[in-house]
């Protein structure tokens, strides 16, 4: 058994680089990182065997959604103006935030991120760009990268920083531009420090398989128990990111959530868990 | 206690003096509706989950949509067949709660999606399905693709992921649809009671 895991993920290892390497030589997709993959050790490792989680290449938009893209979005596809869209898809903050049904108003600079928007709808932007949400192991994968390091849990310096955006209450004055700190490692901003973001699989915390096999469920990821099995304790930002994922409910919105998408590359367009939908949805995605 | 008692009868009574016409599905109100093409909030009927264009595919390899049981008050659930646990325990609950029904069974129809639209293909669908002894005509077993299961796990609130052992790791929630689709009421699995979702059924 060990050896059979040992062999599909040394595979897994050699597909990714191969897919590296190919990847490597294509053009670059405008506005998005290149992220080439790697390991990723979550903070709670869902499993034991989930302690190290193989991390495929894939692209990352380079800043979060601002509210002129989203804007955009919204003429084009009209279902998701604020007067229109449904309760189903998302509450009642919904661009709560915005003068009117087109309009962002003048209190909003074109360049910050949008906020109040739900999952639904950070989901239908990104396959009208013809991307998807990033899945949770690939957005902390690439947020742990320092300016210069892909890994920063060992500079405490950056740790420090991060740490304090955390604690920090929200700006009455809203978020603030994309694009005005350093851009990380792989070329990515505002991963902290400005909005917290969406993520595909925002509602995948649990513990056990099955639910029943493990009676507490959200309590071991959450109270003492749980704290202590965290692989490094010191790792709040990533606690307080996983508590505030496992408080959202798909249609809902605040003011300081916001998302960017991401884009499979090669290795997932082979088949390795693609992100489809169906052939509507699908149609009403290329529809640009 | 005696209140609920009292208010219980009286539903039962409903039920059994309401026409039995009413057991045949109505006509759609707007069929083929996306959210694409919906009014404004205000003139909106609101939540109907039969708004999602989902599709699936059966236990039997037919295509369905979200809303193939349109009509009827549907128990809306999600599973897997490799399931060990809480997925029997589900699957017998809602069986003893078919059961409780009686009569009233032809008024209610049953929809479980899987969690595992990788390898849950309408074989092994049909084998879970045929195991348990249900009736096609009233339930449903069905999977759609990542995207699908995804937004259906999302509409219903239930949270899921998949483990490295080929498991899943998902809440146990019951959800019942009224005739149009809006989601009645939610129970967990293990607070799921036959009584008070009859109680639920017919408001």
């Amino acid at each position: 058994m060990v050896r059979v895991v040992s062999h599909a993920k040394s595979l897994l290892l050699f597909v990714a680089l191969l897919v590296s390497f190919t990847l490597c030589a294509q053009e670059s997709m405008p506005g998005m990182a290149y992220i080439s993959g790697g390991v990723y050790r979550p903070f709670y490792p869902p499993s034991e065997k989930e302690k190290e989680i193989l991390i495929l290449s894939f692209y990352l938009d380079r800043y979060p959604v601002t509210q002129r893209e989203y804007l955009e979005f919204v003429k084009q596809k009209p279902a998701w103006r604020k007067d229109r869209i449904s309760r189903l898809l998302s509450d009642k903050g919904y661009l709560k935030d915005w003068s009117s049904s087109l309009e962002f108003g003048p209190l909003k600079k074109p360049s910050e991120p949008v906020t109040q928007v739900s999952w639904f709808a950070a989901q239908e932007y990104c396959e009208w760009k013809g991307k998807r949400l990033p899945r949770e192991e690939e957005w902390e994968f690439v947020a742990m990268a320092t300016e210069v390091a892909p890994d920063g849990k060992a500079d405490l310096a950056w740790r420090e920083r991060v740490f304090k955006w955390y604690t920090e209450p929200n700006k009455p004055s809203g978020p603030g531009e994309v694009g005005k700190t350093p851009s990380n490692y792989w070329g990515v901003y505002d991963l902290h420090g400005l909005v917290w973001e969406w993520v595909l699989d925002f509602n995948n915390n649990l513990i056990t398989s099955d639910t029943r096999g493990d009676g507490n469920g959200d309590k071991n990821r959450f109270c003492g128990a749980g704290s202590v099995a965290a692989s490094e304790k010191e790792d709040y930002p990533t606690f307080m990111r996983i508590a505030f994922r496992s408080s959202l409910k798909a249609n809902y919105t605040t003011g300081n959530l916001g998302f960017r998408c991401a884009r499979s590359s090669l290795a997932e367009s082979m088949g390795q868990g693609t992100q489809t939908r169906s052939a509507e949805s699908r149609q009403r995605g290329e529809k640009k | 206690m005696i209140l609920h008692k009292i208010l219980f009868s009286f539903l039962v009574f409903f039920l059994l003096i309401s026409p039995w016409a009413r057991s045949a599905p109505p006509v759609p109100e707007s069929s083929g509706a996306t959210h694409e093409v919906l009014p404004p909030n205000e003139a909106n009927v609101g939540e109907s989950l039969y708004q999602m264009p989902l599709k699936f595919t059966d236990q039997s390899g037919q295509l369905v949509q979200l809303d193939v049981f349109r009509g009827y008050s549907v128990v809306v659930s999600m599973f897997y067949a490799t399931c060990p646990y809480s997925c029997p325990i589900l699957l017998d609950r809602l069986k003893r709660f078919e059961k409780s029904l009686g009569d009233k069974k032809e008024k209610v129809r049953f929809l479980l999606i899987t969690f595992d639209w990788q390898n849950d293909t309408p074989e092994k669908l049909q084998q879970v399905f045929q195991k348990h002894g249900l009736d096609p005509a009233r339930w449903k077993f069905v999977r759609g693709d990542e995207g699908q299961t995804r937004e259906m796990a999302a509409l219903l609130g239930i949270n899921y992921r998949k483990t490295q052992d080929g498991g899943f790791n998902h809440s146990a929630i019951v959800t019942f649809l009224d005739k149009r689709g809006m989601i009645r009421s939610q129970y967990e699995v293990e607070k799921f009671s036959a009584t008070e979702a009859v109680r639920d059924l017919e408001k």
